[in-house]
């Protein structure tokens, strides 16, 4: 099918949150199963032919929170776990590949085509052995009726995201109740993205019952997987395997997700308790993995990257172009990506695009539209009349001072210490707060109290329809995800062309060029890619560090 | 003294035979003043919660991580939010509109909208399965231990004891927990099974009735009630010795060995009795104020307790949740407060004739 975007990448991003929220992984297809970490790996799942996988065995994955609203398209339930749980438990049209493109999930969907392009048509041809737990075929009308719910235009819908189902103007019957053709009001690039979940119609099409009835429970399920129980006291979920999937029998007889705090995590896995866990850049947990027996690290880069975001708005500091630049060039995302992943990912390299994963087949390093030197940073500092005077830049007699503010995570911390030393190495004076993470947000990035923030962004396989809010025009309160303010307006047309083409190698071209824009007016400063890294038991197959790809439950399993 | 040990246990009372007016008389007054104390601590609580939701109103924003998302959900969808959450009423209005749900059992609803009732019980029965265990046999043994060391003074064994129970106690659970976890793995591995678990009350997903299920929370209770208990245990016993030495040293029990008793009968009959009266109410303060920090020991062991709550409910901007903790905490510290003026009575006969 086509290249490009997909949906774990809509889902995991849904929370940009997270510098300490841990998401878990899996694999799908695969590519590598050596035992060391690499970089260069799609995936390390330790991949097998499912019918080498024993017949039955658990899959218990600690996780951080249970989801509140098992809604994944409500606002509240637009969580990772969620997301990760939904996958076993709901239909979608796309699947993420583990190269950033989407395969089609034949589970549910037969074929998925672009049938036509003015206006664009998508046609959904639903897989007829598709049904949900009540017995009720998948058909057009869950499709239509998630429409209705998430396009915005009623608003007691609690929607978590409009992007994409707000430009579609119809979706029609088929041939039978198991084909729906959506045709589009304006076009959409990005089309693979669209129902990259699910939810049956008795849920969406009635905003309370779309907002409600999800609450800690799920009532219809369809998929590898079912809800098996949710314990609320221990608080553990588990999906149980479905014995009237229609699809290839999974191996694992349930997936157990348990909530258990990351200090806890390495004795219980070492105590048989659980069966990996996320690494992330925690490099105690890291070494910890080493000492276990049974337990092998696997690794795959992942989308959620660190970077810099500036403050360009008016008055602060970092407004104009030239100093914003100067600073920028004065930063070595290769020196901050060495401190954060050296131990875990040795070799590990900076991301050198604002839109795309490494790993993706579209990434293109274009970090050379902005590199790192500290020489031309001076100058551009002489130049915009911040000069050195005993090793601190002042104007006016006002020296410059950054306020840099930082998750108080490890990596938080780590990363605002190394930025504060790079930056005072060209007399620029680093003003360092790291704060607790739900202040992070409420108190410092959603009201520009800052002058650079350092915090994680989860890129999406959908970069135009995701990452345009990064970019927005601010326009008083309203600003989307553009923290930084810095508006940029040729990148603004470019997202339009990118929104609107349906070719997809002019998509990639697309984006690079929005990423050399990006680079060339210090919008934000992409550093490293998290690590992707987990600890996992050596007897587990199909799953592990699923890199860019889906989890794929349906596929994991215990060697014989 | 023998009328005030016959009356112990039963102060509320007026119609005992043999009981006299000024008995009569004591009895009402300790009853009302059980009552006033129990009235004062429950206004006391309720200060405290209000409080406590105040200051989380006006540092928490419930909308904001909404507004992180990426993308950003519709504008009116975050501001219909904030309106199903109240956030367009005063805050001392949305204080009472909740706490006149409480009596009905409505505890009002998280920031994502889910009712708090079943799991404010849930979270409750948790904690105090952690704690209650640890707590009551801490109080015990240290008390055990510090009457022992009191009646059989040692210069080196005292010295000892008080350097280990010093370290003990200056040890962070957290520390505790992972190093008896650490200690206990290599008996896990050497057996092949899991002789005591690490974390949770159960084992995930095991199926478990009756007796196995008994002795599967058992395995799960062990080391984190030890890692409870011996801070605990240090603490309370340096504190009993102290209040043991008291009493031997006061004139009454002096009397007492001035009239033939031995040491051991004279602390037993007249000096036991005194020396518990300060650690009642050590413990029943101490015992509320675990529950409120319980939330390293929940997390090292992986039980969803109060503690654990808080920190969610913080994290999470969710200033119902925080009332709420705030609420059983102090509900609990009320209670163990009242029954500790409720035993001191028993216990001590000069409070009741005070009445």
């Amino acid at each position: 099918m086509g290249t490009y975007m997909a949906r774990r990448a809509l889902a995991a991003v849904l929370v940009i949150a997270s510098l300490g929220v841990v998401s878990c992984a899996s694999g799908g297809a695969a590519t590598n199963s050596d035992q060391t970490p690499a970089t260069s790996a799609l995936q390390q799942i330790n991949p097998r032919d499912v019918s080498e996988l024993k017949k039955g065995g658990d899959l218990r994955i600690p996780i951080d929170a249970l989801p509140t609203n098992y809604n994944p398209l409500q606002v509240n339930g637009a969580r990772v776990i969620t997301w990760q749980m939904a996958e076993a438990v709901l239909p979608s049209a796309f699947r993420n590949g583990a190269d950033g493109g989407h395969e089609l999930n034949e589970s549910f969907f037969s074929s998925v085509e672009l049938t036509g392009t003015d206006p664009q048509v998508i046609t959904y041809t639903i897989n007829p052995e598709a049904k949900w737990s009540n017995g009720r075929s998948l058909s057009w009308e869950d499709l239509r009726d998630q429409v209705a719910a998430l396009s915005a235009e009623n608003p007691d819908f609690e929607g978590f995201s409009s992007v994409g189902y707000s430009n579609i103007r119809s979706v029609a019957m088929g041939r039978s109740g198991q084909e729906a053709v959506v045709t589009m009001a304006q076009p959409f690039a990005e089309w693979q993205g669209l129902f990259n979940m699910i939810i049956p119609s008795e849920v969406s099409s009635d905003a309370t019952t779309f907002n409600t009835e999800w609450l800690g429970k799920m009532t219809l399920t369809s998929g590898p997987f079912r809800i098996g129980e949710i314990d609320e006291t221990e608080k553990t979920l588990t999906l149980a395997r479905n014995e009237e999937f229609w699809g290839e029998r999974p191996p694992l007889d349930r997936v157990i997700f348990r909530v258990l705090d990351p200090t806890a995590r390495a004795d219980e896995l070492a105590n048989d308790g659980i069966d990996l866990y996320p690494i992330g850049g925690d490099v105690d947990l890291y070494a910890r993995a080493k000492t276990i027996d049974g337990v092998e690290l696997r690794q795959a880069a992942e989308r959620k990257a660190g970077q810099l975001t500036f403050n360009g708005a008016a008055g602060a500091p970092l407004q104009g172009k030239d100093v914003r630049v100067a600073v920028a060039q004065a930063i070595d995302p290769q020196a901050i990506t060495d401190v954060v992943l050296g131990a875990i990912v040795p070799g590990a390299k900076a991301v050198g695009n604002h839109i795309l994963p490494p790993t993706d087949k579209g990434y293109v390093d274009n970090s050379g539209a902005l590199p790192f030197d500290p020489t031309k940073a001076a100058a551009q500092l002489d130049a915009a009349g911040w000069v050195d005077q005993g090793g601190k830049r002042t104007k006016d007699g006002k020296a410059l001072t950054l306020r840099v503010v930082a998750p108080n995570t490890p990596v938080g911390t780590v990363v605002s210490q190394t930025l504060r030393a790079q930056l005072e190495a060209v007399g620029i004076t680093a003003d360092v707060a790291t704060v607790p993470l739900d202040k992070f947000y409420n108190d410092y990035l959603l009201k520009g109290n800052f002058d650079i923030a350092a915090f994680e962004w989860t890129k999406s396989a959908s970069p135009f329809a995701h990452d345009r809010p990064v970019f927005q025009k601010p326009e008083g309160d309203s600003y989307g995800s553009n923290f930084g303010r810095v508006y940029v307006p040729e990148i603004d047309d470019l997202y339009d062309r990118g929104l609107a083409t349906l070719d997809e190698a002019e998509k990639v071209t697309i984006a690079n060029e929005i990423d050399v824009l990006a680079w060339q007016n210090a919008h934000h400063l992409p550093l490293y890619a998290e690590s992707g890294a987990y600890a996992v038991r050596t007897g587990l197959a199909n799953y592990g560090a699923q890199g860019l790809g889906h989890y794929g439950f349906e596929r994991a399993g215990w060697l014989e | 003294m023998k009328e005030a040990q016959r009356s112990s246990g039963t102060a509320g009372s007026s119609r005992l035979p043999g009981a006299g007016w000024t008995y009569a008389r004591s009895a009402s007054g300790a009853g009302l003043l059980l009552l006033r104390s129990l009235l004062g601590r429950v206004l006391l609580c309720l200060s405290a919660t209000f409080v406590a939701y105040l200051l989380a109103c006006l540092t928490f924003d419930p909308l904001a991580q909404l507004q992180a998302q990426q993308p950003p959900p519709p504008a009116e969808v975050v501001a219909a939010r904030g309106r199903a959450l109240g956030l367009d009423q005063p805050i001392p209005v949305r204080f009472l509109g909740w706490l006149a749900g409480l009596p009905y059992g409505d505890f009002g609803v998280s920031v994502a909208g889910r009712a708090l009732a079943d799991e404010v019980w849930l979270r409750a029965g948790s904690s105090l399965r952690l704690f209650l265990t640890g707590s009551l046999i801490a109080v015990v043994v240290g008390c055990i231990i510090g009457i022992r060391g009191a009646m059989n003074r040692r210069p080196g064994w005292d010295q000892t004891s008080m350097i280990v129970s010093l370290v003990i106690m200056s040890v962070p659970v957290f520390v505790l927990g992972t190093v008896l976890k650490l200690l206990w793995l290599p008996v896990n591995g050497a057996l092949g099974v899991q002789i005591l678990a690490f974390s949770g009350e159960t084992t995930a997903g095991a199926d478990h009735t009756g007796a196995a299920a008994l002795v599967d929370r058992l395995q799960h209770l062990v080391l984190p009630t030890i890692a409870i208990a011996l801070p605990q245990i240090a603490y309370f016993s340096r504190y009993q010795r102290a209040a043991m030495l008291d009493v031997i040293d006061s004139d009454h029990l002096r009397t007492a060995r001035a009239k033939g008793l031995s040491l051991r009968a004279a602390v037993r009959r007249h000096g036991l009795r005194m020396a518990l009266v300060p650690t009642t109410s050590l413990f029943a303060f101490s015992f509320g104020l675990h529950l409120a920090g319980g939330v390293f020991s929940e997390k090292v062991f992986g039980w969803h307790g109060m503690g654990e709550w808080m920190i969610s409910g913080i994290q999470e901007n969710d200033a119902t949740v925080v009332a709420l903790v705030t609420l059983f905490i102090g509900s609990v510290v009320v209670t163990a407060g009242w029954l500790a003026d409720l035993s001191l009575l028993i216990l001590d006969p000069r409070l009741r004739s005070a009445g």
